[in-house]
């Protein structure tokens, strides 16, 4: 693998000129921590590839809009996670009946992956597996937090809610996290 | 209070991207690409195009500015260029004023007497220097592609010579009738 090595800067210029190289070695770069952003939120990783893939292809299309205030790794996981946020609102607005089931299914897989990586970073995978048995917006809302890395305006912004919800949710789904973590550590 | 940042401390530095996408993700992404951009593609060998294109686009410019140039122009090699060229409503000020100052001339040559001719030569010799003046802003007008402030500077001008006209009627029409005057005080 030798696509670190050029400069993202002359990367997206050549993007933006069409450049199909360049666009896979973008994608290549981000393509796993774009995926695990949108796994994290959506729950399923075929979901989550489609998410990750289609927010490329929108990032590409309008890279002009791109203007450098941030980089672009945080310009295109913003998209990433606005968009994984409208997918799960719309599976949970439609699938409000499976809902539970789904839930389970979904931490049933997830368990199953992190058994493959067994070993690997059982802290993280302790930590996520702890995450999933969270109220569902709990879960959602601290993923921006803790691990996106979002503040609470950034959040209010995401979620679409106010700013008192957002650090509510937050501060009630943090409290929830840490028992449980305790509980599990005991 | 250790209770607010332990969470932070607990998530931070952790890499939480332990899932992968699927094997074929990379080739799934290139398909989508290509169905997305069919455009884009064309790119590739668009680099021969896009090196005639400054070329082609100063030819065009040439060739439009050309056909302007001659469409414009009614001796295209003359810098000259009148007023009435500009557009049809400055054909219409330049036929108005020009008008206005042929009457008013032939009104000051009606006026003439033996009185008031110093007076008349006097406004001949101005408005023939306004003319020349009028003849230069043509020039510039030719050169400087239709310029506004040109545009302005000669209907401005047209406007001393009708005004120069009107003073020296005024003047004239006072000297005769007070030469009237003093004929019919004369008399009396």
């Amino acid at each position: 693998m030798t696509l670190t090595t050029t400069h993202i800067d002359e990367l997206l210029e050549k993007c933006r000129k069409g450049d199909e190289r360049a666009q896979m070695k973008v994608y290549n770069k981000y393509s796993k921590a774009m995926y695990n952003v949108a796994f994290r939120i959506v729950k399923d990783s075929a979901e989550a590839e489609d998410i990750m893939q289609e927010c490329f292809l929108k990032a590409f299309k309008n890279l002009d809009s791109f203007e450098g205030t941030s980089t672009f790794g945080a310009w295109i996981k913003k998209i990433v996670v606005n968009q994984s946020i409208s997918v799960y609102n719309r599976n949970t607005k439609y699938q409000e009946v499976q809902y539970h089931d789904e839930f389970k299914h979904a931490v049933e897989e997830d368990g199953g992956i992190a058994s493959e990586e067994e070993g690997q970073n059982p802290k993280v995978k302790m930590i996520l597996k702890t995450m999933q048995t969270l109220k569902e917006n709990y879960r959602v809302a601290l993923t921006l937090h803790l691990i996106e890395g979002y503040d609470y305006e950034e959040i209010c912004e995401i979620l679409n809610i106010t700013y008192a919800n957002c650090r509510t949710t937050i501060s009630r789904a943090k409290e929830s996290l840490r028992t449980k973590l305790l509980s599990y550590e005991n | 209070m250790k209770t607010d940042n332990d969470l932070k401390d607990l998530f931070e530095g952790l890499d939480f991207d332990i899932a992968e996408p699927s094997a074929e993700h990379e080739e799934r992404f290139r398909e989508k690409l290509r169905k997305q951009q069919p455009q884009k593609k064309r790119a590739s060998h668009n680099g021969l195009i896009n090196l005639w294109m400054p070329g082609l686009a100063i030819a065009a410019s040439f060739l439009v500015a050309f056909l302007l140039f001659q469409g414009n122009f009614a001796n295209p090699f003359s810098q000259q260029q009148e007023l009435a060229n500009v557009s049809p409503e400055m054909k219409q000020t330049q036929d108005f004023y020009s008008s206005v100052i042929k009457r008013e001339l032939a009104a000051l040559e009606d006026e003439k007497s033996p009185e008031t001719e110093a007076v008349i030569t006097d406004a001949l010799k101005q408005l023939e220097i306004l003319e020349s003046d009028y003849e230069n802003l043509e020039k510039d007008l030719g050169k400087s592609g239709q310029d506004k402030r040109v545009i302005y500077a000669m209907i401005t001008n047209f406007q001393k010579r009708i005004e120069l006209l009107q003073t020296v009627l005024e003047k004239v029409e006072t000297i005769n009738t007070l030469n009237n005057n003093s004929h019919e005080n004369n008399t009396i």
